[in-house]
């Protein structure tokens, strides 16, 4: 159903193509097929969500999605681009411009302070240092951090450390915004604003797939792609999406709660 | 360009993050350098002082002693009776002032070690008796007074010059000149002093002595008609090897050595002491490079080890980078930066270390050092050449990471 309201129209650029996606991992003379034959198509300014429980090829979906890995068969097309034929060096390029991620361990550099982290991505393009500057500088306005900019990780509370995640996968403006279990560290009003962050990314046309075991996040997008064993035995659209942004509004505020007692 | 300075950058900011480290890691290579251009600048000083105290007895001098010395070692102890027979004389000094063309003068030596004394007053010293031309031939230079004459020499006159050192041994604040003194006994009456010349660099007091003419050494003093050696001085510089062959001729035909057989005398000049000197410095300038070598070498394992344990320890941060587009050679060229800035910072600082220690050696010793540019810019391209090398597996191994696993890494 969804294929053809993609490939039918013109107006729905398929950004995300796979064609019986497959993965197998030899350890020694044992394979292990962790995906068995994945098609999958994400339009251009979607938001969906990828779920499945461990061991059920999610991983390895992710960091062939994330160019960090390369298929044993199939085909995947980014952005029109056939990943499944480059080389190191062409993947870090592709991961560098098109992919900005976002880790669940927040994964930022301790020994750089805000700016640094976010800067990180441009360091290796060509950019020109002047542009540079203003353009991290903007991405970190994009997420409300911008009077914590000379912190060091270390200073920042989890939901502020996953915002400098997302400002720099943001930095660099790429086609689509990965985000591995993004909320999985954090509680779960932070974990709301940081949905919250990413549904107004999405409304500003960015794409974004997020990986999640939590059926309450995952209904805060458009789309839930279930996996299991390395296939997809199904998926659900989410006509009503979570809002965040009233989520957030229900909840009391700690200063509330405080107030209550 | 821009790139390789924000390396750099990042190289020096991992590097102080763990100073103690950092600074461990580099005493290999502060003291490998430290230790190279410090001795280098003791060799340098110790040759330069050496050649211009070679300098400081004459320029252009041939010095023509009495035996052939590989005889005397081939014959063994009774050589030195044989000696005897193969003394330098007044007729050797004739010939050649008469025959060769290539020397602009000639001087008899006679040293001895003497007891000298004035009034109460005595001293042992050393008598260096010569002729009127020592005074060129020996660079003595004449503060007051003057120096004895050819009629001094011819006459065998009871005159003397002396030295600094001399005078304050014998004199303390009064005048010397006019005075009598007595060498071994005899009187002798000072005409002249002679100005300071220091020490030489094997730290002897070169003012400690008294001169006169050879010929009343020879009468009154000694009882000999010989010398001790002739010195020569050949017209210029380039021709002193071809002086020195002509003098070996004109001293062959006047003790009539026949064909075949070997000299009595030895005939050298200073470009033959230099090169002894060159040689002898070289062997030190090698020695000295193994140890430089060997103490880089340990010093190079230690920044590879470190090297190899930084790869590690930030396995994750090399994940991150990875993932966010770094390339295998960005990664590569990072971890190399970093190495190759410890072993140079290592150099610079091993360089003030050792630039310290030769000031200090050159202040409380009597060794002159001399540091120069050549053995800085040696160590410090060694250096170099060290952290590049042994940086250069260690940035392969982080450069060849694989970002997932790199990722996961705890």
């Amino acid at each position: 159903m969804n294929e053809k309201k993609q490939s039918g129209t013109g107006e729905l650029r398929s950004i995300i193509r796979t064609r019986e996606l497959v993965k197998v991992y030899k350890i020694g003379k044992i394979e292990i097929p962790a995906l068995k034959g994945i098609n999958l198509d994400i339009s251009d300014g979607e938001f969906i969500s990828i779920m499945g429980p461990s061991g059920s090829g999610k991983s390895t979906l992710m960091n062939i999605i994330g160019c960090l890995d390369i298929p044993t068969s199939g085909e995947y097309f980014l952005d029109s681009v056939n990943i499944g034929k480059l080389n190191d060096n062409e993947l870090a390029a592709i991961r560098n411009k098109k992919i900005g991620f976002v880790f669940q361990t927040f994964n930022l550099l301790s020994r750089s302070n805000v700016f640094g982290n976010v800067e990180l991505p441009l360091i290796y393009t060509s950019e020109r240092v002047k542009d540079r500057r203003k353009r991290v500088l903007e991405a970190i306005e994009d997420v409300g951090l911008t009077t914590w900019i000379r912190h060091r990780p270390n200073e920042l509370s989890g939901g502020q450390k996953q915002r400098v995640a997302i400002a720099r996968a943001l930095v660099n403006n790429p086609s689509i915004i990965l985000a591995d279990e993004p909320t999985g560290n954090l509680d779960s009003r932070t974990g709301e604003e940081i949905m919250a962050i990413f549904q107004r990314l999405n409304r500003d046309g960015k794409t974004i797939i997020l990986v999640t075991h939590e059926m309450e996040i995952a209904r805060h997008t458009h789309r839930v792609i279930y996996l299991r064993d390395g296939i997809i035995p199904g998926e659900e659209i989410i006509n009503e999406q979570i809002s965040a942004g009233e989520v957030l509004r229900r909840m009391p505020k700690l200063e509330d709660k405080l107030l209550s007692y | 360009m821009k790139r390789f300075l924000e390396n750099i950058n990042i190289a020096f900011r991992a590097l102080f993050l763990n100073k103690m480290r950092s600074f461990l890691t580099m005493l290999g290579i502060i003291i490998g350098v430290g230790a190279v251009v410090a001795m280098l600048s003791i060799g340098t000083g110790a040759q330069e002082s050496i050649i211009s105290s070679v300098q400081d007895i004459g320029s252009n001098l041939i010095i023509i002693t009495p035996g052939n010395p590989e005889e005397e070692q081939q014959m063994g102890p009774q050589a030195m009776f044989s000696a005897q027979t193969s003394e330098l004389d007044n007729d050797d000094l004739r010939a050649i002032e008469r025959e060769s063309t290539l020397i602009t003068k000639a001087a008899p030596v006679i040293f001895s070690g003497s007891i000298i004394s004035y009034m109460n007053k005595s001293a042992q010293t050393t008598v260096y008796a010569s002729s009127e031309n020592g005074k060129d031939l020996y660079n003595m230079d004449i503060e007051s007074g003057q120096f004895y004459t050819r009629s001094d020499v011819s006459n065998s006159a009871n005159v003397a010059v002396i030295g600094q050192t001399v005078i304050k041994k014998l004199f303390g604040k009064i005048e010397p000149t006019g005075k009598i003194i007595k060498i071994d006994g005899k009187n002798f009456k000072v005409i002249g002093i002679l100005e300071e010349r220091g020490t030489d660099s094997f730290g002897n007091d070169q003012d400690d002595f008294i001169s006169v003419p050879v010929t009343t050494a020879q009468t009154k003093l000694y009882g000999l008609d010989s010398y001790n050696m002739i010195l020569a001085q050949s017209i210029s510089e380039k021709d002193i090897d071809r002086a020195s062959e002509e003098i070996r001729g004109i001293l062959r035909k006047e003790r009539g050595i026949a064909m075949g057989e070997n000299d009595d005398f030895q005939v050298r000049n200073q470009t033959q002491i230099m090169d002894l000197i060159g040689t002898i410095t070289g062997i030190f300038t090698v020695v000295i490079a193994g140890i430089a070598g060997i103490s880089l070498l340990v010093g190079g394992i230690g920044i590879m080890n470190i090297m190899l344990v930084s790869v590690t320890e930030r396995t994750r941060e090399i994940g991150i980078r990875k993932a966010i587009g770094a390339k295998n050679r960005d990664i590569l060229v990072q971890f190399l930066v970093e190495s190759i800035v410890l072993s140079i910072t290592g150099g610079i600082f091993g360089i003030i270390f050792a630039v310290f220690i030769s000031v200090i050696i050159s202040k409380f010793t009597i060794l002159d050092t001399s540091i120069t540019v050549v053995p800085i810019i040696i160590a410090l391209s060694f250096s170099t050449v060290v952290g590049l090398f042994f940086g250069i597996y260690p940035a392969m191994r982080a450069a060849r990471l694989n970002p997932i696993d790199a990722l996961r890494y705890e």
